[in-house]
């Protein structure tokens, strides 16, 4: 996915808890311009699934409701880490360089 | 990506939306509206719509303005008149006062000018709602005024609120047009009937006058052409009869000439006798064609009473058919008139309702700057009151004692009432003024003692039961460190209270002083970093040098430099507007020096 095309993906799910929590009553339209400012503030240094998740946790930090959303593309960003670990343990393996699988196996493992 | 939907799914989980407010049908309608503009829109561009911080850009106002009237000229473009072009100018008017304010900024503005004044008009009406500001001079009120028209979270208040006042002219019901064209057609149809109708009436009245001519005297003789009808009749009654005995000559005379022609064949051909017979056939022959003769002025009578007849009941018909035609075209009439009236009453209505949607909009927008202002005043207030509630938080978390938490508790919720959204956020904090205004006077009456045996006695457990007898509050009040302490805590408070919604009299503050001003003056000195500050500044302007509380003292002496004692108490007390505005009237203060705040 490039920048720009993560950047709206993002904003895509803040705008959507926002419509959530005004569905529910648990927040009104009045409620947004502090949150819009700061996301599209803080959202033009988002260029990595990484960045995503900082961006989010510093969201979720001043507006609880979007924690969840924080936490999962955090966990996002784990599951994209350890599927690259995977493969290159698997082409280190299939190279017989089974003492240097065993080893970035194991340093993913005590992260 | 994160799944949406599982964070939706948790949202549903009742730890994270237990606490929604409530989930009406307007919410739902307001998140269907969100959910279309985010469809149509984007997320980005969604978002936007909300950034504080986006540059201004002019013409969205204009281009609302420009849907105001709707009276058109006959070539059918938009003319608007007397009522519609007052409102349309005093729109433009406040467009271009905020556009101005907004695109150019608040130093666009003019000191002094009629623009200005026109905007600290506006904010005044709003400030002045807050007793605490309502007793500032009109100095002051303008240096506080002036000093919020610069600054950034006021000029992102005016223009959320201007957005949502030219935001209204969206709803604008443009069915009038259509209605209007409906009562338009209704009442084309109905002079149509009105034309048709006068064209039928001319007819009957025309036949009526015809009909009128066969009349009778009032002897009920017959005149005019009735009367020569009826001899036209009688002449052919007449003429029948006559027609009648020429026939039966005629019939004579062919039974004559049939006679002499059976006669006339025994005679010998030529022979005198067969002359003298033929002669007498062609004198009977002459006769006839003579009695036929006479019969043809008789015929011409009788055809004429027959024409007068028909063109009598030619007449009568012609009449009948037109009362005919006039009930008919009266029907007819009578439901246009009625589809007119009805197509008039539903475009009335709608030219109500539209004319009803432009003033809200005028009023909307000259609401602006009023509802900005309510709103920072509303801001202001509630930060002072959210930082005091924390203030007390902090104290009660440190004290152990009951009593002295149930006083901490009682200052920090007796005289509000907290609205808290969703989240468990503050949302909004309402003065109980009936509240404050009993505790007040029970304090002006009673004494702090008064006033902290009420509070103990108010005091109730989660089942509602007092949580200290009598006997306990009567050892309390006789404990002087409690009651010392909780004095100098809840005094302070409650005239801060007091002083947001109503007034202290200068007579009230003068007894106020007298008895706890130093209690009142040790606290809030002690406490409170606002009016400290603003108290340092009074003090390196006058060149005093003593120290705080002696400074406050010197002022008590002399009130009136300082706008009075009861300006005096609400600097003390930390009033945001006087500390953010700065006592400028007074001459005790610069608006610079508020400004260093």
């Amino acid at each position: 996915m490039d920048s720009e095309a993560l950047r709206s993906s993002v904003l895509n799910d803040v705008v959507d808890i926002l419509i959530s929590c005004v569905e529910k009553g648990a927040m009104t339209e009045e409620d947004f311009p502090p949150i819009a400012t700061y996301a599209l503030e803080k959202i033009e240094k988002v260029n990595s699934d990484e960045e995503a998740a900082t961006f989010l946790k510093e969201l979720a930090e001043k507006w609880p409701v979007f924690s969840s959303l924080a936490t999962l593309q955090e966990g996002h960003n784990q599951e994209k880490v350890e599927g690259e670990v995977a493969e290159g343990v698997l082409q280190l393996a299939q190279s017989g360089k089974i003492d240097e699988a065993l080893s970035l196996a194991k340093s993913t493992t005590q992260n | 990506m994160p799944d949406l939907g599982e964070i939706k799914t948790q949202l549903e989980q009742p730890n994270v939306a237990a606490e929604a407010v409530f989930k009406t049908g307007i919410v739902s309608e307001g998140a269907q509206r969100l959910k279309a503009k985010k469809a149509e829109k984007g997320p980005k561009e969604f978002l936007d719509a909300y950034n504080m911080n986006k540059p201004f850009e002019k013409g969205a106002g204009d281009e609302a303005a420009e849907k105001m009237g709707i009276e058109r000229n006959a070539a059918g473009a938009k003319s608007r008149t007397g009522a519609e072009a007052t409102r349309y100018s005093n729109a433009k008017a406040e467009i271009d006062l905020i556009e101005e304010y907004l695109e150019k900024g608040p130093d666009s503005i003019r000191p002094n000018s009629t623009q200005e004044q026109k905007i600290i008009a506006y904010f005044d009406r709003a400030i002045v709602l807050w007793p605490e500001a309502a007793s500032m001079t009109q100095a002051d009120r303008e240096a506080y005024i002036r000093k919020k028209l610069k600054d950034p979270r006021f000029i992102a208040r005016v223009k959320e609120a201007y957005d949502g006042a030219i935001k209204k002219a969206e709803s604008f019901d443009e069915s009038v047009t259509n209605k209007e064209a409906e009562f338009k057609e209704a009442e084309r149809k109905r002079a149509e009937k009105d034309r048709e109708k006068a064209k039928i009436t001319r007819e009957k009245a025309d036949s009526a006058a015809d009909i009128a001519l066969y009349s009778k005297d009032a002897q009920g003789n017959p005149t005019g052409k009735l009367l020569i009808l009826n001899n036209a009749q009688r002449d052919a009654v007449q003429a029948k009869h006559q027609i009648e005995l020429i026939d039966d000559q005629i019939a004579q005379k062919r039974a004559d000439m049939a006679a002499k022609e059976a006669e006339r064949a025994q005679y010998q051909r030529n022979s005198q006798d067969w002359n003298q017979a033929y002669s007498e056939m062609l004198r009977l022959k002459g006769e006839i064609t003579t009695l036929e003769g006479q019969k043809v002025p008789e015929s011409r009578k009788i055809a004429n009473a027959e024409l007068l007849q028909k063109e009598y009941d030619e007449l009568k018909a012609k009449h009948a058919k037109n009362e005919d035609e006039e009930f008919r075209v009266e029907g007819e009439l009578d439901e246009a008139k009625y589809k007119e009236a009805a197509a008039r009453a539903i475009y009335e209505d709608a030219k109500a309702t539209r004319t009803g949607q432009e003033t809200q909009f005028v009023d909307g927008l000259q609401r602006v700057f009023y509802n900005a202002a309510l709103e920072d005043i509303s801001a202001t207030i509630k930060e002072h009151e959210e930082y005091r509630r924390e203030e007390l938080e902090k104290i009660k978390g440190q004290i152990g004692d009951q009593a002295s938490k149930t006083v901490i508790e009682g200052i920090k919720d007796r005289w509000t009432n907290v609205i808290k959204d969703g989240s468990g956020k503050i949302k909004k904090i309402e003065l109980q003024k009936g509240k404050i205004q009993q505790d007040y006077y029970t304090l002006l009456s009673e004494g702090p003692q008064g006033m902290l045996r009420q509070m103990l006695a108010d005091a109730k457990d989660s089942g509602g039961n007092s949580i200290f007898t009598d006997a306990e509050i009567a050892v309390k009040l006789n404990d002087p460190e409690f009651v010392g302490a909780a004095e100098s805590e809840f005094i302070a408070t409650l005239l801060r209270k007091r002083l947001q919604t109503s007034k202290i009299t200068e007579g009230e503050a003068n007894l106020l002083f007298d008895r706890f001003g130093d209690k009142v003056i040790d606290t809030a000195l002690s406490k409170n970093d606002e009016a400290t500050g603003v108290i340092d500044k009074l003090k390196e302007k006058h060149g005093f040098k003593g120290s705080r509380q002696e400074f406050f003292k010197s002022m008590m002496k002399n009130p009136k430099t300082y706008g009075g004692l009861a300006a005096i108490l609400a600097l003390l007390l930390g009033s945001p507007f006087l500390l953010a505005g700065g006592i400028a009237a007074t001459g005790a203060y610069t608006s610079a020096a508020g400004a260093a705040l």
